[in-house]
C-alpha cells in the first residue's frame, strides 16, 4: 500500500462509518403503527443496507488504487500550502456560526468571509478586515432593508 | 423598493411618534410588542400574527411590533427558544394553536405549549370530512357504514400523520368501536396533493380544515359531509358529526400566548390588550375578509381550554400509537 | 374569442404605468433574490405578505408574479458563473454551464439560459391562457401510483448524471436517497435518522444540501487547489452574444425543455426539479455531441432551463384554476389571495376576470421585462468572474450563509451547510458527482412516499403500479429509456 492510496482510503472507510450509522439508524426506527405493506423503515433499511454495500465496494477499490485523487491530479497539480489553505476554511466553517450565535450577524459573518478570503491568497489583514466589513454591512443592508429578512435580531450583540 | 421604503419610514417614525404625538386619550396599551411566530413567514400561525400587528396599530393599541420567525416541525424547533430566551418578557407573546399540542407529543417533547401562559384563543376552524364529487358514497351514513365494515378499504387523504386531520380521524373510527390504527390514512404534504388526490378521485374521502377545502366544494367538485365543530359553520349547510349520531367535535384553534414566569399583572395585562384588539373594527373586518371563525376566549376559561385539549390529545395519539 | 378580448383587456390594465412599475419592481427584487443561493421566491412573497394590507390587489399580484418569473431567470446565473444554483432548480444548469463558464462561454451560456427561459415563459403563459382546464384535467389523473412510476423514470435518468464511475455516482445517489429520509416520516409520524434533533424533524432543506455542497464545496476545492489565488481569471473567449451555431444547437432543446417543464409543473406534485432532469437527460441523448456533455454543452443548458421556467408558468394552472398550489411558491400566492378576500378556484375566472386577466397579461410583460434586464446584464455578470479570488469566494460565502441564516435564523443550519460544504469538498477530491445527491435528496421522499401513499390506497396491492394504465405507461418507458440505448450499443459493436 502506497501513500498515494492513503486519502481515498480514508475517504472510503469514512463512508463506511456514514453507512454505519445509517444502518444503526435505520434499524432504530420503529416499526410504527402502520399495517400496510411497507412501513416507515422499510426505505431505510434497503438504502442504509446498499450504501454499506458500496462503502464496502469503494473500500476495496480504494485498496487496489482505482479511485482518483484530486491531490495527485497531473492535468492540474496541487499548489503547495494546500493543507493551510483548508485549514483557513476548515477554522471559518468553527467559528463563524460560532460568532454568530455568541455577536450576532457582523461578526459571524466577517469571520466567515475573512477566512475565505485568507484561504484564497488574500495577505493583508487590514484589507480583509476592510473588505469583509463592507462585504457584511452591504449584504445586511440589502437583506434587512430590501428583502425585509431578520438577520438576527440586530447586527451586533453580546453574549450577555 | 417605494412600498418597502415607505413601510421603513414609517416604522422609523413610529418611534419617534410613539414618545411624542400621540393625544393622551389614545396612548397606546404596549410601547412595543415582540411578537414570536414559532412558523415560517406565510402559514396560518404567521397570518394570525400579522393580522394581530395590522388590527393593533390601526387602532394604536400598540406602538411597534418585532417579529421573530422561527419555523419547524409544527412550533416544536421555535417553541423551547420561546421558552428560554423570552422568560418572564412582559411585552413577548406568541401565536400558537392545536396543532402545536399534536406536534409536542409526537415529537415526545418534554415541553409544550402549558409551559407557557395562556392568553387568549382568537380563532377557530372545523374539520371537514368530503367525498369527490362523484363518490358512491351519498350520504355521511353509508360513509360510516363502510368504515364500520372495514375502514382499511377506505383510503382517506389528510395532512401529515399525527396532525388535526389524522387525529379526528382516528376519533371518529373510535366512536364507530374501531381501532383507529386501522385507518387507510393516506397523508399529504400541504393542502394541494391533497385537494388534488380528493378531486382526481385517488382516495374515497379527505379530512381537512374547512378553508382547506372551501373553493372545491364550492365549486361543485367535492362534497361535504359532516363537519367536525361544536355547531354548524355559519352560511354553510353542512350539518355536524354530532348532528349525525357521531359524538366527536374537534377544531383547530389559534391563540396567543405569554412568556413563562410573567407576573399576573402583565398577563391581566395582555389579556386587556388582546381584547381591546378583538373589539376593533380592523380585526372583525380581517375576521370576514379571512373568514376565521371567532372563537374568543381569555383568561383561567382558556387555560382550562388548554389543559383539556392536552389531556385528549394525548389519548387519541396513544390510540394512533403516536405517543 | 371571448378570452382573447378578456386578455387584450388585460393588457389595457397591465401596460398601465403605475401597474407597470410594478411588474418591473417584482422583475427586479425577483432576479436579486434568484440569484442569491438561499432564498427564494417563496420566502420573498412571504416577507412581503403584510403589504397586502397597503397596496391594491391588482399591483400586488403584478409584483408577485413578477419576482416568481425573475427568480426563474436570475437562478441560472450563479449556476453558470459561479458553479452555485441559486435554486434547486438550477442544479441541473450547473452541470453544463459552469462547464461552459469555465472553457470561457460564460456568455452564451447566459444568453441561452435568458432567452431560453423567455421563449418557454411565454410559451407556457400562452397555454396558460388558453388551455389551463384542459390541462388540470388530464395533471388529475395522477395519483400516487403514477407519480411513483414517474420517479422511477426518473431514477433512470438520473443515470445521466452519474459522471466517470458507476461505483461513486451510485455512491452519491444512494446518499441523496437517504439524507431524503431524515425526519419525521409523513405516513405515520416516526422519527427516522434525526439523532434527537428537532431542527432535522422537518428533514434537510434541499436548498441548505444544494448551496453546501455546490456553492460552499466548490469554494473550499478551490481554496485546496490554489489555482485561483494565483489570480488567474477565466479568459472570455467568444461573443457574450450567441452566435449562429448558438441558435441552431438551442431552439429545439428549448422547445423541448418547454414540454416536459409545463405539463409536469402542472401536476399536483411534479415540481420544477424533476422537468429539468428529464430535460437534461433528453437532450444528452439526442445531441450530435454526445462527447461536449460533461465539458460544456449548450444543449444541456438550454433544455433544463427552458424546462424550469415553463414548470413556474405550469405550476399558475392549478392555483388559478382550482385553488390548488402545488408548490411553496403557489401556497403562499394562495395565501396573498385570501388575504384579499379572494378565493382562487373554480370561480375566480368569473368573479375577479379583471384581476385574473392583468394578472396573466403581466406574465407576458414580464416575460419581456426580463428578457430585456437580463441580456445587457449578461456583459455585467460576467464580470463577476474579474472580481479578485479572495474577495469572490468570500462574497459567496457571506452571501450563501446570510441567505440561509436569514432564511430561518437558525445557527443549526448555518452549521449543517457548512457540513454539506465539508462533504462535497471531500466528494469532488475523489471525483465523486455531487448532483446525483442532490436529486435523490429530492426524488427519494417523493418517491417513497407516493409508492407508500399508492400502497395505502391499494390496500397493500402492488400490482396497482401495472395495472392502472398511466402508471403502467410510464413504468414502460422507464424500463424502454434502461433497455433500448443498450441494445443499440451492442448492435453497433
Amino acid at each position: 500500500m502506497t501513500a498515494a492510496h492513503r486519502a481515498p482510503l480514508a475517504g472510503a472507510l469514512a463512508l463506511a462509518a456514514l453507512a454505519a450509522l445509517a444502518v444503526w439508524g435505520a434499524w432504530s426506527i420503529p416499526e410504527g403503527p402502520d399495517f400496510s405493506t411497507v412501513g416507515p423503515s422499510a426505505f431505510p433499511r434497503v438504502l442504509s443496507g446498499t450504501l454499506a454495500l458500496l462503502a464496502i465496494a469503494a473500500v476495496i477499490q480504494a485498496l487496489r488504487g482505482k479511485i482518483p485523487d484530486e491531490a495527485r491530479s497531473t492535468e492540474e497539480p496541487l499548489l503547495p500550502g494546500a493543507n493551510a489553505r483548508v485549514g483557513w476554511v476548515l477554522a471559518g466553517m468553527v467559528f463563524s456560526p460560532l460568532g454568530l450565535y455568541l455577536f450576532g450577524f457582523l461578526v459571524g459573518a466577517m469571520i466567515g468571509f475573512g477566512t475565505v478570503a485568507r484561504a484564497f491568497g488574500a495577505k493583508n489583514g487590514w484589507a480583509i478586515i476592510g473588505w469583509s466589513a463592507a462585504s457584511t454591512l452591504v449584504v445586511w443592508l440589502v437583506f434587512d432593508k430590501v428583502l425585509t429578512l431578520k438577520l438576527g435580531n440586530q447586527l451586533i450583540m453580546l453574549p450577555f | 423598493m417605494t412600498a418597502t421604503r415607505r413601510e421603513f419610514l414609517m416604522a422609523a417614525g413610529a418611534l419617534s411618534a410613539s414618545a411624542l404625538s400621540w393625544p393622551a386619550l389614545a396612548a397606546p396599551q404596549f410601547e412595543s410588542i415582540f411578537m414570536f411566530v414559532p412558523a415560517a413567514p406565510g402559514g396560518g400561525w404567521d397570518g394570525t400574527a400579522r393580522a394581530i400587528e395590522q388590527a393593533c396599530k390601526t387602532a394604536d393599541l400598540v406602538g411597534s411590533f418585532q417579529f421573530e420567525n422561527v419555523g419547524g416541525s409544527g412550533g416544536m424547533v421555535g417553541l423551547p427558544r420561546f421558552i428560554n430566551q423570552h422568560k418572564g418578557q412582559a411585552n413577548a407573546v406568541m401565536v400558537a394553536g392545536a396543532v402545536m399540542i399534536g406536534a409536542a407529543i409526537s415529537a415526545k417533547s418534554p415541553i409544550g405549549i402549558q409551559n407557557t401562559v395562556p392568553v387568549a384563543k382568537l380563532t377557530e376552524e372545523s374539520g371537514v370530512v368530503v367525498v369527490p364529487a362523484n363518490s358512491p358514497f351519498k350520504s355521511f351514513g353509508e360513509l360510516v357504514a363502510a368504515f364500520k365494515a372495514d375502514p382499511k378499504k377506505v383510503p382517506v387523504a389528510g395532512g401529515s400523520a399525527g396532525g388535526t386531520d389524522h387525529i379526528l380521524l382516528g376519533l371518529m373510527l373510535k366512536a364507530l368501536g374501531r381501532n383507529p390504527r386501522e385507518a387507510a390514512y393516506v397523508a399529504f404534504a400541504g393542502g394541494g396533493p391533497a385537494n388534488a388526490a380528493i378531486i382526481g378521485g385517488q382516495v374515497a374521502a379527505g379530512i381537512s380544515g374547512y378553508s382547506e377545502f372551501e373553493e372545491q366544494i364550492k365549486g361543485g367538485r367535492m362534497r361535504a359531509l359532516a363537519v367536525s365543530g361544536e355547531s354548524r359553520i355559519p352560511g354553510v349547510s353542512v350539518p355536524t358529526l354530532r348532528e349525525q349520531g357521531m359524538n366527536v367535535v374537534s377544531a383547530n384553534w389559534r391563540g396567543v400566548f405569554g412568556a413563562p414566569g410573567i407576573q399576573p399583572a402583565q398577563r391581566a395585562a395582555l389579556e386587556r390588550l388582546i381584547s381591546s384588539m378583538r373589539d376593533t373594527p380592523a380585526w372583525k373586518d380581517i375576521l370576514v375578509k379571512r373568514r376565521w371563525a371567532d372563537s374568543f376566549q381569555a383568561g383561567s376559561a382558556f387555560e382550562k381550554y388548554v389543559a383539556q385539549d392536552v389531556n385528549d390529545t394525548v389519548g387519541v395519539m396513544k390510540d394512533l400509537g403516536l405517543a | 374569442m371571448d378570452s382573447f378580448a378578456q386578455l387584450m383587456h388585460g393588457f389595457a390594465n397591465a401596460l398601465q404605468p403605475a401597474v407597470l412599475m410594478y411588474g418591473f419592481l417584482g422583475c427586479l427584487v425577483g432576479t436579486l433574490v434568484g440569484v442569491l443561493p438561499g432564498i427564494g421566491p417563496a420566502l420573498t412573497i412571504a416577507l412581503l405578505l403584510p403589504l397586502t394590507f397597503k397596496v391594491p390587489a391588482t399591483g400586488m399580484f403584478v409584483l408577485f408574479a413578477g419576482i416568481y418569473y425573475g427568480a426563474m431567470y436570475g437562478g441560472s446565473t450563479t449556476s453558470i458563473l459561479l458553479n452555485t444554483p441559486g435554486e434547486s432548480s438550477t442544479v441541473m444548469t450547473a452541470i453544463e454551464g459552469n462547464r461552459m463558464a469555465r472553457r470561457g462561454l460564460a456568455g452564451p451560456a447566459l444568453a441561452t439560459a435568458a432567452i431560453g427561459s423567455f421563449v418557454a415563459g411565454t410559451i407556457g403563459t400562452i397555454a396558460l391562457t388558453f388551455f389551463s382546464p384542459l390541462i388540470v384535467d388530464a395533471a388529475l389523473l395522477f395519483g400516487p401510483a403514477e407519480y411513483f412510476s414517474m420517479m422511477l423514470l426518473a431514477l433512470v435518468a438520473v443515470t445521466s448524471v452519474l459522471g466517470n464511475s458507476l461505483l461513486r455516482g451510485l455512491i452519491s445517489l444512494n446518499l441523496g436517497l437517504l439524507f431524503g429520509m431524515v425526519g419525521v416520516d409523513l405516513q405515520t409520524g416516526q422519527h427516522r435518522f434525526a439523532f434527537g434533533q428537532a431542527e432535522l424533524l422537518d428533514g434537510l432543506e434541499v436548498t441548505i444540501v444544494a448551496v453546501g455542497l455546490f456553492a460552499v464545496g466548490e469554494a473550499m476545492f478551490m481554496a485546496w487547489k490554489g489555482h485561483a489565488a494565483e489570480g488567474k481569471v477565466e479568459e472570455i473567449r467568444g461573443s457574450l452574444w450567441l452566435d449562429r451555431e448558438g441558435w441552431r444547437r438551442s431552439w429545439k432543446p428549448w422547445l423541448r425543455g418547454t414540454f416536459l417543464g409545463f405539463p409536469i409543473g402542472a401536476m399536483p406534485a411534479g415540481g420544477a426539479e424533476l422537468p429539468t432532469l428529464l430535460s437534461y437527460y433528453a437532450e444528452k441523448k439526442l445531441t450530435a455531441h454526445p462527447e461536449e456533455f460533461g465539458n460544456g454543452a449548450i444543449e444541456g443548458v438550454a433544455g433544463p432551463e427552458a424546462a424550469n421556467n415553463a414548470a413556474a408558468a405550469g405550476v399558475l394552472m392549478p392555483l388559478l384554476t382550482l385553488g390548488i398550489p402545488t408548490s411553496a411558491t403557489a401556497a403562499i400566492l394562495l395565501s396573498a389571495f385570501t388575504s384579499y378576500g379572494i378565493a382562487p378556484g373554480p370561480l375566480l375566472f368569473q368573479q375577479q376576470a379583471e384581476l385574473v386577466w392583468t394578472l396573466i397579461a403581466s406574465l407576458y410583460v414580464g416575460n419581456v421585462i426580463l428578457l430585456v434586464l437580463n441580456l445587457p446584464l449578461v456583459g455585467l455578470w460576467v464580470q463577476l468572474l474579474r472580481i479578485p479570488a479572495p474577495w469572490l469566494y468570500g462574497g459567496i460565502i457571506l452571501i450563501s450563509t446570510a441567505g440561509l441564516y436569514g432564511a430561518s435564523s437558525s445557527v443549526f443550519d448555518v452549521g449543517l451547510l457548512y457540513a454539506f460544504g465539508l462533504l462535497g469538498f471531500v466528494m469532488r477530491r475523489f471525483d465523486v458527482p455531487v448532483a446525483p445527491l442532490v436529486m435523490g435528496l429530492i426524488l427519494g421522499p417523493m418517491a417513497e412516499q407516493s409508492m407508500r401513499q399508492a400502497l395505502t390506497i391499494s390496500a397493500g396491492d402492488f400490482t396497482t403500479f401495472i395495472t392502472r394504465p398511466i402508471s403502467g405507461g410510464i413504468l414502460a418507458i422507464a424500463l424502454l429509456m434502461l433497455v433500448v440505448p443498450r441494445v443499440l450499443k451492442m448492435r453497433k459493436s
